[in-house]
């Protein structure tokens, strides 16, 4: 039987070996699961389900969710993509997708990052002052 | 009207809009009032966090992927998955005169359906006692009202007792007395316009108790009423106490019991 802090502890260090320069190298991640699985070690599968949880949010820290309530310009999309990319380096995918039900304006989440400058979360926010 | 919708206007045109910035986490385990949070990458230990549904929680195990939550409410509106927002905002409770004669539950908030708290200044609970050099020496006696207790083994005003029994043995009943004892004391002090006499408020703290046992022993007396509703809360209960002493610098006294299998004067 293999704890909880043993399985933490090695999903940690495989995730770190999947990383160069601080940046997720796929092939990698591919090459650690396939080795892990064929060594059928019986922690295995705890250890491969925290290494999982680790990539989700190794991504959704290198993830920016922008959304907005009208389509995006390409030039304004551009100017957000290179701002996003000044803010938290290199490595960042932006995902842009539309969400009239903010009325107005954009909501950006970066991992646990929001910024929100949407009609619906000023809204929000004067509900709850009010 | 024209100066209302020209006011309106003036405010408008000034107005400028920023993008709040927020730091939110998911809940992914919830029970027995502790949530499991993940995310929350700028949460600090023993800040104030926004649960939702009007709940506030606190954070204290920070680990390196999710942090560790004691919910401070009814824990079963929340949900596995629901938003969690950082507040900025360190564990802190109102405190001055207004708190006094009132009931509050852990966040400092009124239970006992008078209206809000009139007080204007939050202190942290987790606040750094003043050093033992800058505090005035004990020169006054606490008057517990029981003579055995009195004559044999006085306490003053600034220490701290503890009292240590069995259960039914007397030690809550000692702390009630002495709290009756210091209202009567400065009800007669004051009646008398004795202006010389400090008076001795006294903090009431509860922990793990029936809310419905404590509504009898505030009020008139001037004295405040802490409730905690769990065991996770004793440490809070201390400095709870701790915090009201270091508010007698202005001069007043304060005097706190924890209802429990332990007791302090």
């Amino acid at each position: 039987m293999i704890s909880n802090k043993q399985v933490r502890h090695e999903a940690k260090q495989l995730f770190h070996l999947c990383l160069v320069n601080s940046l997720l190298d796929e092939n990698r991640v591919r090459d650690v699961v396939r080795q892990v699985i064929a060594s059928s070690h019986r922690g295995s599968l705890p250890v491969l389900t925290h290494f999982l949880h680790l990539l989700r949010l190794h991504r959704a820290q290198h993830t920016a969710k922008v959304e907005s309530a009208a389509p995006l310009s390409p030039e304004l999309q551009a100017t957000t993509n290179a701002s996003l990319t000044r803010l938290y380096g290199f490595g960042l995918t932006t995902i842009f997708s539309d969400q009239p039900s903010l009325i107005g304006g954009m909501r950006i989440q970066v991992g646990s990052d929001v910024y929100d400058g949407s009609v619906l979360g000023g809204l929000a926010a004067l509900q709850a002052r009010l | 009207m024209a100066n209302l919708l020209q006011e309106i206007e003036a405010q408008i045109e000034g107005l400028k809009v920023a993008p709040s910035r927020q730091n939110v986490g998911i809940i992914r385990e919830i029970g027995d009032g502790v949530a499991k949070v993940e995310g929350l990458s700028d949460a600090m230990l023993n800040e104030m966090l926004d649960l939702g549904q009007g709940i506030t929680g606190l954070a204290l195990n920070l680990e390196e992927t999710e942090v560790g939550v004691i919910v401070l409410g009814d824990y079963t509106k929340l949900q596995e998955g629901g938003e969690v927002r950082t507040t900025g905002k360190l564990l802190q409770v109102p405190v001055g005169e207004g708190l006094l004669g009132r009931v509050v539950n852990t966040l400092g908030e009124p239970v006992d359906g008078k209206g809000p708290i009139k007080s204007s200044v939050a202190y942290p609970v987790e606040k750094v006692a003043p050093g033992i050099l800058h505090r005035q020496s004990v020169n006054q006696p606490v008057q517990t009202g029981i003579m055995a207790i009195d004559a044999m083994i006085p306490i003053g005003r600034g220490q701290r007792e503890l009292i240590i029994g069995d259960r039914s043995t007397g030690k809550t009943t000692i702390c009630i007395d002495t709290i009756i004892n210091q209202a009567h004391l400065n009800s007669a002090a004051e009646a008398a316009g004795d202006k010389s006499y400090r008076p001795l408020y006294c903090i009431y703290v509860a922990i793990g108790q029936k809310q419905s046992g404590h509504f009898d022993s505030r009020g008139r007396w001037r004295n405040a009423v802490h409730h905690y509703r769990g065991l996770h809360c004793i440490r809070r209960g201390h400095r709870s106490i701790s915090g009201a002493v270091c508010r007698r610098c202005d001069g007043r006294m304060v005097h706190g019991q924890r209802h429990g299998r332990v007791d302090c004067l």
